[in-house]
């Protein structure tokens, strides 16, 4: 398998579903993860690693590669992209392979660039069906396994978001929202993907997060989006009829918000009167949602390319025997047009992650 | 051959019995013929639904039910003229993709709304022409070749852009196709642009397929191949004509959807073959060639549609659409199988 992202496609529902299913990384089932002894300080220490000043001892790893799910998800472009820039700063040398869904190619890639690299990052296509090869692979070359998205064993430790707790934060902006502009009336619709525990954990997270300053709120309808555009936006528009009430919209990632507020826009609602809550911010297409002063008001940014400064961070710790702990959690934040600068700068390229204020996001309390 | 020694291969023809005794002929449409049966059952769950929800037949319903099923109808317009050819055009899905990513650039880059449609239904054009050139020079089964286009094009789609292509352009009347409606008409309601669109796609290739010669060579080129070019029909010329028109009608959804959705989406159109490939056959049409209507078409467009947009009415958890649009697909075609023996035909 090539060293560069094998980009073979295949098609269908399945794919897509699975897709989304690794993608939306289920935080929810990382192991109970409050680092203690070792494992804080060594989490202390990959959050605040500087290539320019490494502690001192500290060898730097020659080579690290991501073995990724689905490379072709803007997730993962701006994750490897942040894994790449900070590789680049350690003077790594850093390669992606992509799995495309294929556990089969996932565990032969794996296994083939095991013994050639330093430091391998991994996404499991499976976490489960993934545990008994990288627990074997990690006894057999020794080598730090750093796990992105999904809880897998054998990993040396994994690096992911809190799903539930992200869900809260913007559940609980959605309702103090809804308290101040709507009266206190809140009936959300859920654009979900209820066959993923991680993304069922946003969805809960969301409920308990709203209701936790509006008791009286009601998730009034939950559909499947699959967490496609397209597809949220018919699931949506049966939905909006069935319940004119809904003046809240969540959807467990950007696309799904995004069909949501095209779905309600097609009837005709008066978005002056709905708020669209989103999940990942990870693309364009959500930041310039929120700076649009729209509907589209919140999201729970997830900041893929901090991420994967933490998972180049975390290898080249693990690289020099720093204990880890199971899970390191990275931040989230609920953004929105006043605080979306305050993450990222817009440019003429796009928007650039400011780490420094990424960096500062509190991830007391979540795991 | 001529047309009505044509029409008789289509089992969902009344075949003039209706002429002598019209209640007859009426009954006999319903109980004997997979039109009639898909009509019955959609009557019958347009009244379970209407019963069970307050708002299934609204108006505000009864319209976004059909614009949900604008873009499944058009392509289904393109895939009933290619099965009843006896060919098959897998790369549909991946069609809605490829086309959505490039004409949103397009719209970006030029501002102007023909210059996205015209390239739009280019792209349609070549792929069908490619779909065509492929299975029919080459000899290679259009389910195989149709299969690697699908996979091209969703590969070509991901290259092309990294993410979603956003609206750049604003153009109102881009937006209005997905969205807008066309008119207000009373007593009926605010007609939306997508459900015009798939009328005039229906009536224009229901004529066609029905009244021209290109329909009835359709038929015959799908019902008996050999015979066709014995008659001096061009079955390549009339197979290239089906997969272009298939490709347009794919593209055409396509831009459709990209103005509903405001944004070309890579990953647009995943199963979405299933689903038009599903109710075309749903519908009567055979992929052993030279069977099937539009009506029959639209029918199992209609009944999919309504099921979905019910479950989700009614409360019921929407990942039940998948597995229950599979179910009906095999409930219609027992049914099919049933009429056929019962009728002698199997």
């Amino acid at each position: 398998m090539p060293m560069t992202g094998s980009r073979t496609r295949w098609t269908g529902k399945l794919v897509a579903l699975s897709a989304a299913a690794l993608l939306l990384s289920p935080a929810a089932l990382a192991q109970e993860a409050t680092p203690t002894g070792a494992g804080a300080e060594g989490e202390a220490l990959v959050r605040a690693m500087d290539p320019s000043a490494l502690p001192e001892g500290f060898e730097v790893p020659g080579s690290a590669t991501h073995i990724t799910n689905y490379g072709v998800h803007e997730w993962y472009q701006n994750l490897t992209a942040g894994e790449a820039a900070r590789a680049e700063e350690y003077e790594i040398e850093f390669n992606q392979v992509d799995a495309n869904l294929d556990l089969q190619a996932s565990l032969a890639a794996v296994q083939e660039v095991a013994p050639q690299v330093d430091v391998i990052n991994f996404t499991p296509v499976n976490e489960e069906a993934s545990g008994p090869t990288i627990t074997a692979l990690a006894e057999e070359v020794g080598k730090p396994i750093i796990c992105e998205s999904s809880p897998t064993d054998g990993c040396t430790t994994l690096v992911s978001i809190d799903d539930y707790a992200a869900g809260f934060k913007v559940g609980v902006w959605a309702g103090e929202y809804a308290r101040d502009n709507f009266g206190g009336t809140a009936n959300a619709l859920d654009v979900g993907l209820p066959a993923l525990t991680t993304t069922v954990a946003r969805s809960t997270g969301f409920a308990e997060g709203l209701q936790s300053v509006l008791p009286e709120a009601r998730i009034v309808a939950s559909v499947d989006g699959q967490g496609l555009k397209d597809t949220a936006v018919q699931v949506s528009n049966d939905a909006l009829t069935a319940n004119p009430d809904i003046n809240i919209i969540f959807g467990i990632n950007d696309d799904s918000a995004l069909g949501g507020l095209q779905a309600f826009e097609s009837q005709g609602g008066d978005t002056s009167q709905l708020l669209v809550v989103g999940f990942g911010c990870e693309g364009v297409a959500c930041k310039d949602a929120l700076m649009a002063g729209g509907p589209y008001k919140v999201s729970a940014a997830m900041f893929p390319e901090y991420q994967g400064r933490l998972l180049i961070d975390a290898g080249v710790a693990a690289f020099n025997d720093v204990e880890l702990p199971a899970h390191i959690v990275a931040p989230t934040a609920a953004v929105t047009a006043d605080n979306l600068g305050d993450y990222y700068t817009q440019g003429a390229d796009g928007y650039e992650p400011n780490f420094e204020a990424i960096s500062q996001i509190s991830v007391e309390g979540e795991e | 051959m001529g047309a009505d020694s044509i029409r008789t291969l289509d089992v969902g023809s009344p075949a003039g019995r209706s002429t002598r005794r019209p209640l007859a002929g009426l009954a006999t449409w319903l109980f004997r013929t997979q039109e009639g049966v898909l009509l019955l059952v959609l009557l019958a769950l347009c009244v379970v639904l209407s019963r069970l929800s307050p708002v299934f037949a609204s108006e505000r319903n009864v319209f976004v039910l059909l614009s949900q099923i604008s873009l499944t109808m058009i392509t289904a317009v393109g895939m009933t003229l290619l099965i009843v050819g006896r060919e098959v055009d897998l790369s549909v899905g991946s069609m809605q993709a490829f086309v959505g990513v490039v004409a949103m650039q397009t719209l970006n880059a030029t501002s102007n709304l023909f210059a996205g449609l015209a390239v739009a239904i280019l792209a349609g054009v070549v792929v069908g022409l490619v779909n065509a050139g492929l299975t029919l020079g080459l000899r290679i089964n259009s389910f195989i070749v149709t299969l690697a286009m699908l996979t091209i094009l969703r590969g070509l789609a991901y290259t092309f852009t990294d993410a979603a292509v956003q609206n750049a352009h604003n153009l109102e009347a881009f937006r209005a196709i997905g969205i807008g409606f066309i008119a207000h008409i009373p007593g009926v309601g605010r007609i939306p642009w997508p459900v015009v669109i798939t009328a005039v796609v229906f009536v224009a290739f229901a004529l066609l397929l029905t009244r021209t010669t290109i329909g009835r060579y359709v038929y015959a080129v799908g019902g008996n191949p050999r015979a066709a070019e014995l008659s001096g029909v061009s079955v390549w010329g009339v197979k290239t004509f089906c997969f272009v028109v298939t490709g347009v009608l794919a593209a055409v959804s396509a831009f459709i959807l990209i103005a509903r959705l405001n944004s070309g989406q890579n990953n647009a159109g995943f199963g979405f073959e299933l689903q038009v490939i599903g109710a075309v056959l749903l519908g009567g049409a055979s992929l052993a060639g030279g069977q099937g209507t539009l009506v029959g078409t639209l029918l199992a467009v209609l009944l999919l549609g309504t099921l979905n947009n019910g479950i989700i009415l009614l409360g019921i958890d929407s990942s039940w659409q998948l597995a229950v649009n599979g179910l009906i697909i095999l409930v219609a075609v027992l049914l099919d199988a049933r009429r056929r023996r019962a009728v002698g035909q199997e």
